[in-house]
Formats: C-alpha cells, sequence, structure tokens
C-alpha cells in the first residue's frame, strides 16, 4: 500500500512538472518556424514530453485564444489542409518571460542541488 | 460483410466501418464533452479530427479503402482519452467522479432482446435472456431444460428463439443488449472484453461455480467438438473447392470444344453426303433457316458452358470478374436463343423427321438378280446376312436400305455367286451407320460356300455334298440340315460355327494359323463319321456321332459326349499335346452339354467325355472320375 502511495506521489510530481514545462515547450517549438500539430506533436513525443498526442490539440486552442499563437491555412500534398501556427508578437514576448523564468528556476535548482 | 458509412472527417471524405464510425463518434462527443469547459471546445474537436483525418490517409492505400474499428482504436490510443488529457494537462482533476456520471447514465438506456454469445452454452438465448431480465441465466437454462421433459415445448421455443433472434456481436449490439449507453468507457470496457473462444470459455470456467461447471462442461465439449470440425472443413474447404472449380473448368471447356467443332463441321460439312449422316442436310434444310437454327442452338448450349467455365474459374482464383451488365446480355441472349431453338425445333422437327424417314436412301428395298445353276458362293463383308434356302431354282434377292444396298456387289460368273460389301469411307461421318443387308440365295446344287466376315444361315438344305471355308469373324448356322458328306475348313480367324441336323462324313480341318481360335458346335448333329484334322486353337464341341477319327495338335480341344470309336492319326504325335483346361471351363462345358443332351429325349444322356491326348494314347475320362488327383497325377505324367 505504502509502496503504491509513493508511486502515485511520484507520478503526481512527474506529472505537475511536465505540465508546468509544456506549454513552454509547444512555444520553443513553434518560435524555431512556423509549423503544424503533427510536427509540434512529433517534436514532443520525440522529447518525452507527452504521451498520447491528443493532449497538444486544447493547449494550442488555449494558447491560441489567449493571443500567443496565430494560424494560417496551408494546403498540404496529402490529406487536408493543415493549421500552420506561428508566435505573434505577445507570443514571443511570453516565450522571452518563460525563458528566464526557465533559467532562474534551473540555476535555483543547480543550486539547490549542490 | 459488414456495413460502411461514408463521413466527412477534417473536410475529407472517407468510407468507415459502421462499428468503426460509433467508436469515433463517441470518442469525439466525449473529448467534446471534457473540453466543455474551455473556451473553444469545437475547435478543438475540430483540430482533433483534421489530425486523425491526416493519419488515417497515410493508413489508407488503394488496397485499402475502409477505415475498420481495429484503425480507430489503434488511432484513439494513439490521440489519447480525456482522461489522458488530464493527467498530462492537468485541468480537470475529477477524473473518477465523471466516470461516476457515465454509469449512472447508462441506466437510462432501453435493453433489447439479444442473444449473448459471449456467454453461451448452446446458442446464446438463456443468457441473452438473462441480460435482458437482468438475472441469473442459470434460471432460463433451468426452465428450457425442464420442459423438454414436458412435452419437448422448451425445445421448440428455444430453437424458434436461436432462429428469430439476433446474436449480439458488435459491440453496440452487446450494450444494448446490457442496457448501457455506447459511452467511450463502456467501448473501452467491450472491446477488451471480447475474447478468442478459447480464452472466454477459460474465463468462464474459472469465474463459474461448480454447479455452473458441471451444467456447462457438456456444452463445452460439444461447442469443442463443432470446432474442431470447423477447423477440419475450413482445411479441407479451399481442396474441394479446387477440385469443384477444376471440374468446372475442365468440363466446360470440353463441352465448349465438342459444342464448337460440331457446330463448325455442320457449317462446313453441310452439302456433301457422307460427312454428317447419309441424308445430305443441305437438302433436306433447303426450305430451313439453317444457319438460324444452327446458330439458336449454339448459344443455347454454349452459354450455360461458358457461365459454368466463369463459376470454375471464380471458384478457383477467388475474384469475381463478373460484370452485371454482362450476366445480363449473355442471360437474355441465351433466353432469345432458347426460345428461337425450341420454337423453330417444334415448326420445323417433325417436317424434317418426315424427310429424313422419306428420304430414298434410306428406304428399305429389295433387287433380285438372275442366276442359272448356282453351285458355288463367296460372300465376304461386314453386315452382310446370307441366307440359304431350299428350292427348286436358283435365285438371288437382296434386301435392305437402298444406301445399304447400294454397297453390296453381286457378281456371277458362270456357275459362282460373288456377294462383296464394299466399306464406305465413314471416317469423318458423324452419324453414318451401316445396316445389315440380307441376301436370300436358293441353289439345289450349291456345293462349295466361302464365308469371309460375314454371317450365313442355310436353313433345311438336303444334299449329297458341300464345302465350307470359313474365315475371318464370320458365322454360320446350319440348321435342319441333310447333307451326305460335307468339309468344314477353318481358317483365321474366330469364327462361329453351329451345326444341326444330320451330316453323315463331316471333316474339319483348321489352319495352323495361331489367331484361328473358331467354334464349332455340333451338340446335336447326327453323323457317322467326323473327321478330325486339327491345327491352331480351335474349340470343336460334339455331340454324339459313331466314329471319330482325330488328328489333334497344337492347342486344338475336343469335348465329345456318346461312346464314339475314337481313332487318331498318331503321325503327328510329335506335335500334338495336353492342353490343360481349367476345372471351371470343363464345368462349363460339360454341363453345357449335358443339358442340351438331355433335351434330347429318347437318347441314352450320359455325362460327356473328355478328350485329350498326349499324343500316345488318347484318355477319356468321365466327369465323376475327374477327381483333382487324378487329374494332377496326369498332368504330371505328361
Amino acid at each position: 500500500m505504502d509502496q503504491d502511495n509513493f508511486q502515485k506521489s511520484l507520478d503526481n510530481a512527474e506529472a505537475q512538472m511536465r505540465k508546468g514545462v509544456l506549454e513552454f515547450a509547444i512555444l520553443l517549438v513553434i518560435a524555431k518556424e512556423k509549423t503544424y500539430a503533427t510536427e509540434i506533436i512529433g517534436r514532443l513525443l520525440e522529447a518525452r514530453l507527452v504521451v498520447v498526442e491528443g493532449t497538444i490539440y486544447p493547449l494550442l486552442s488555449r494558447l491560441k485564444n489567449s493571443g500567443l499563437l496565430n494560424y494560417d491555412w496551408e494546403e498540404s500534398k496529402s490529406g487536408p489542409p493543415r493549421k500552420y501556427y506561428s508566435l505573434t508578437e505577445k507570443g514571443r514576448k511570453f516565450l522571452d518571460g518563460c525563458q528566464m523564468q526557465w533559467d532562474s528556476l534551473e540555476h535555483a535548482i543547480t543550486n539547490l542541488k549542490k | 460483410m459488414k456495413k460502411t458509412i461514408s463521413i466527412n472527417l477534417g473536410g475529407q471524405a472517407f468510407t468507415i466501418e459502421e462499428e468503426a464510425y460509433n467508436r469515433l463518434r463517441n470518442y469525439l462527443e466525449e473529448i467534446k464533452k471534457h473540453c466543455g469547459q474551455n473556451a473553444d471546445a469545437d475547435e478543438v474537436v475540430s483540430d482533433i479530427e483534421l489530425g486523425m483525418a491526416e493519419k488515417f490517409k497515410t493508413t489508407l492505400s488503394a488496397y485499402k479503402e475502409i477505415i475498420t474499428l481495429d484503425d480507430v482504436e489503434s488511432l484513439i490510443k494513439v490521440m489519447g482519452t480525456p482522461e489522458d488529457f488530464d493527467r498530462e494537462v492537468g485541468d480537470n482533476p475529477k477524473v473518477g467522479e465523471e466516470v461516476k456520471e457515465d454509469v449512472i447514465n447508462n441506466k437510462l438506456v432501453k435493453r433489447r432482446l439479444y442473444r449473448d454469445v459471449d456467454n453461451r452454452l448452446l446458442g446464446g438465448v438463456a443468457a441473452g435472456l438473462g441480460a435482458y431480465f437482468e438475472v441469473d441465466p442459470l434460471i432460463f437454462r433451468l426452465l428450457f431444460f425442464a420442459s423438454i421433459f414436458a412435452g419437448g415445448f422448451g425445445l421448440g421455443l428455444y430453437l424458434l428463439l436461436w432462429l428469430i433472434v439476433p446474436a449480439a456481436r458488435s459491440v453496440n449490439q452487446k450494450l444494448e443488449m446490457n442496457g448501457e449507453a455506447p459511452t467511450l468507457a463502456a467501448f473501452e470496457r467491450f472491446s477488451k472484453n471480447s475474447m478468442a473462444w478459447k480464452d472466454n470459455w477459460k474465463k468462464r470456467w474459472q469465474e463459474s461455480s461448480w454447479i455452473k461447471k458441471i451444467i456447462s462442461l457438456p456444452f463445452l465439449a460439444l461447442d469443442c467438438l463443432i470446432m474442431v470440425l470447423k477447423k477440419i472443413w475450413s482445411k479441407l474447404w479451399p481442396a474441394i473447392r479446387f477440385i469443384f472449380g477444376f471440374g468446372f473448368i475442365c468440363f466446360s471447356l470440353l463441352a465448349l470444344g465438342i459444342i464448337g467443332v460440331s457446330s463448325l463441321y455442320a457449317i462446313l460439312e453441310a452439302h456433301s453426303v457422307y460427312r454428317l449422316s447419309y441424308v445430305p442436310i443441305a437438302e433436306i434444310s433447303s426450305s430451313l433457316p439453317f444457319i438460324w437454327m444452327l446458330l439458336s442452338a449454339f448459344l443455347s448450349l454454349a452459354i450455360p458452358a461458358l457461365f459454368l467455365l466463369f463459376a470454375g474459374i471464380i471458384i478457383v482464383s477467388h475474384k469475381n470478374f463478373m460484370r452485371f451488365s454482362m450476366v445480363a446480355i449473355l442471360i437474355s441472349l441465351w433466353m432469345v436463343a432458347g426460345i428461337a431453338c425450341i420454337s423453330m425445333g417444334l415448326r420445323y422437327g417433325p417436317d424434317v423427321y418426315v424427310r429424313v424417314k422419306n428420304y430414298p436412301a434410306l428406304q428399305l428395298s429389295t433387287r433380285q438378280m438372275q442366276v442359272n445353276d448356282l453351285k458355288k458362293i463367296n460372300v465376304s463383308g461386314d453386315y452382310i446376312r446370307l441366307i440359304v434356302e431350299s428350292g427348286a431354282t436358283s435365285s438371288v434377292s437382296v434386301s435392305g436400305r437402298n444406301v445399304d444396298i447400294k454397297n453390296v456387289d453381286l457378281k456371277n460368273d458362270g456357275d459362282t455367286l460373288s456377294i462383296n460389301r464394299q466399306r464406305v469411307n465413314e471416317e469423318y461421318c458423324l452419324s453414318c451407320k451401316s445396316n445389315e443387308v440380307t441376301v436370300t440365295v436358293t441353289a439345289p446344287d450349291l456345293n462349295y460356300l466361302k464365308i469371309n466376315g460375314a454371317d450365313v444361315e442355310l436353313n433345311k438344305i438336303t444334299s449329297p455334298e458341300i464345302n465350307f471355308e470359313v474365315s475371318k469373324n464370320s458365322s454360320l448356322n446350319i440348321s435342319e440340315a441333310k447333307i451326305a458328306s460335307s468339309t468344314l475348313t477353318l481358317l483365321n480367324g474366330s469364327s462361329d460355327v453351329n451345326l444341326d441336323g444330320e451330316i453323315k462324313v463331316l471333316t474339319v480341318n483348321s489352319s495352323k494359323d495361331t489367331s484361328s481360335v473358331s467354334t464349332l458346335s455340333a451338340l446335336s448333329l447326327k453323323s457317322q463319321n467326323i473327321i478330325l484334322n486339327l491345327q491352331g486353337s480351335p474349340k470343336i464341341v460334339l455331340g454324339n456321332p459313331e466314329n471319330i477319327q482325330a488328328n489333334l495338335s497344337n492347342q486344338a480341344r475336343v469335348y465329345y459326349g456318346g461312346q464314339p470309336k475314337i481313332s487318331g492319326d498318331l503321325k503327328n504325335k510329335g506335335v500334338m499335346h495336353y492342353t490343360k483346361i481349367s476345372e471351371t471351363e470343363y464345368d462349363k462345358e460339360t454341363q453345357a452339354a449335358s443339358e442340351k443332351q438331355d433335351e434330347n429325349a429318347g437318347e441314352e444322356s450320359k455325362a460327356p467325355y473328355r478328350l485329350y491326348s498326349d499324343g500316345l494314347n488318347y484318355y477319356h475320362l468321365e466327369r465323376g472320375q475327374l477327381g483333382d488327383e487324378v487329374f494332377s497325377e496326369m498332368s504330371e505324367s505328361f
């Protein structure tokens, strides 16, 4: 039972951390170049930040509604047209802020680990 | 076969199985419900639809055009459930409560009666009823079982329900059977539930109580047996199918070949006389639509053969290449041809029949020939029958079909009559058939008859001397004769000679030719002296002569009855040898001989003897004496 609880807490902590950085990660991917959902998912799967692909869609929608992202429709050779996301000015500023926060967080953790 | 639906997913058209569609719809609704709290639920769903459409596009190809339940399941696994979203993004921590709500909602859905094939013992009727009424199926099982003894009513009802009630096979049906709403959670539970037949039984076996185990044991055994039979059948079926298909193909090709060749033949050779028949078709059919009749007959026979060929190819290749239009055209063509063929047949058939029947070449006629002082007759050829009758003057008449008579060559040269039947060149004639021609002769002074392949009868002939020479596969029947002296020469071939009446002195010669296997039967012939000079392998059966002088060699066999005086020319002793005749043959022949003798009432009927010679002595054995020991002893001594 104790073991179970421990595992649960660990999973929870991991999930919390992941959640915190997921939006940041999406913005980082989009900041590099204009891109679409499947490709973003691919990058995040590679980085093992998400397990299931569906997670990304509500997040993208929320970021867009917050005015951090913008999208254009673009034709694709195979299949339906794609939504290509790009950062807005606000999004770029938000990403810069995130970057600074991450750096300081990392700094703090590194210091604590010493 | 499954029903498919066309859907629009992310602006793309897809064809999807109904079951897969339901699953997908439920999934998307679940997501929409989940995102209800978020801002743009519709946008998220349409984004997800777009993503799914893109993924489906990559899985489909020219060989796989339809999205199946498996495709949807695996994609949902990749996309994740709303619960997964929550775990990863964490907007809605109250996962457990939502599921409970679903369960409460489930109860509102109306149940339907299905056969529960997952929990079946026999047909799943009782299990289905149990699910419908929410009670243990055991109750229904016991009721059904008990009512078998109450006049078999339950059995009938069971079978009826088995027939009428559909089985719950798809997840939707299973949910309906249990009265559950088609929610994502329910779907998942059931898709995990659909197990292999073996695992299903195993699981149920482990879960059930001992009493249920006992009840289900015979059904389990029955199920196993059925499964084994199904497996065997599924192994055998391809072979059986192949054999049938191959048989169809071979048979139909053969039939088409025959139909085609004979039609072609009929067209090309219609005008010649001896190709199709003795009757020239063209002449008979000059007033008929011959080509049309032939065409309609050809089509009405060839089209079914063609269908059989297609059926065979389809069975073997497993591919249906028949188009509806093609089938429709062929069938209508066949019907038109068949109707035309039948109606033309009814219209012209009797007419043609009468014409053929009255065709001059096929009419019977009799031809007379003037002859004087006929002494010798040579007759040769098949299908010819010569009847020699007693009469005061010489006469010859020939009767038969005109076409047959035409081929009989009659030649009168002095006192000799030659009868010769030419063989018609019938090699390529489809339905030509020679009939017998009968030649009737009266010749008071006849003394020589040479027979080569013909059938000859001599009726009530009285003569001082007639000599015969028989060769090829001829037949000579002499009945009620009164002949003082006669020499019969058997040449090559297997001719059949029957002598009846009286011939005082009969000399039989046979040629040395090994192919001479003729038979002479003279069981009831009255005779004083019979002289046998036999070579080759003829078989002679004699009745009750007074004297026999026998010079036998090679394989000649002689059977005789009565108690004649026997002498032999021993000059040939070097080549004469004993021929072993099998016991059965001996019995058969002696029996036939003794029966024949019994018929001749008044005559002393004794069992016939068998004469055989080792070249030194003649032995005659009485039937009773011929024990196996004697026989073998004698065989050894030779």
